[in-house]
């Protein structure tokens, strides 16, 4: 997996957050897979992440500050962009184990909505 | 973590109550969309085997309500000490029907499985973040 450079004034996640604020941000589905892109497909800007959802770009970046605010990402500023990162130091084995077992429930929901039909 | 960490999840979806029950309420049913395979009776006091994303879950079914709830536990095959209870409650709707589910993973059980679950996902993230630093460097 590759990863561009940081920018020099890349601002780092630092600092203890309360993980019930950290709960709190992975507790809603979209920030779950906005961080889930950030993480598999490396740092986007608030359009790129906007153009895989249902949302405005406005939207994602309210998203992205929860998240932030969680210490589960972090912007930096390249050029005219501002790029977002999934950082390391929250994404600790507490929270990956966690997003899959509340994503293996979304993939069970999916599967029910889109194909479960009882035999005759 | 003290609290026991709880996963809910209410699915609307176009099915009658009936026909969401019949999905909640056999083995087959499960297999539709609740696991790979299952190898269980869901009848109160029964056990079994399902496949769940590519891994054996072991099953005891705690109770089956007709028609409303089946409540069990299940625990991947190789640690019993991760059990985890899952209720899956259906209820009727103006259109269609309700499928809630809890799934309630004790505290003690939570931090074994964070210790032992998607590891893959963090080292992968190790690797990204060097490969930066050393671009970075």
């Amino acid at each position: 997996m590759s990863r561009p450079a940081r920018a020099p004034d890349e601002r780092e996640a630092s600092g203890w957050q309360p993980l019930d604020e950290l709960f709190s941000a992975v507790a809603d589905p979209t920030r779950r897979q906005i961080l889930q892109h950030l993480v598999h497909d490396g740092p986007q800007t608030a359009t790129q992440l906007a153009e895989l959802f249902p949302l405005s770009r406005q939207a994602v970046v309210k998203h992205l500050q929860t998240l932030a605010a969680a210490g589960l990402v972090a912007s930096g500023r390249v050029g005219r962009e501002v790029r977002y990162r999934a950082t390391t130091e929250r994404l600790s084995e507490a929270v990956s184990w966690l997003l899959d077992a509340s994503a293996q429930w979304d993939r069970r929901a999916d599967r029910l909505r889109r194909g479960a039909r009882p035999r005759a | 973590m003290d609290e026991p960490l709880i996963i809910t999840r209410d699915i609307d979806i176009d099915l009658t109550a009936d026909e969401l029950w019949s999905l909640v309420a056999h083995g087959e049913g499960w297999e539709r969309w609740l696991v790979d395979d299952a190898d269980v009776v869901v009848e109160t006091g029964a056990s079994g085997v399902v496949r769940d994303d590519g891994r054996d879950r072991v099953v005891r079914i705690h109770e089956v309500v007709d028609g409303e709830r089946v409540s069990f536990e299940w625990w991947p095959a190789e640690r019993p000490g991760e059990a985890s209870a899952v209720e899956l409650v259906v209820q009727p709707a103006t259109t269609g029907a309700v499928l809630h589910v809890t799934e309630v993973f004790p505290p003690q059980r939570t931090v074994l499985a964070m210790a032992a679950s998607f590891r893959w996902e963090v080292r992968a993230l190790a690797a990204w973040v060097s490969a930066g630093d050393r671009v970075h460097a």
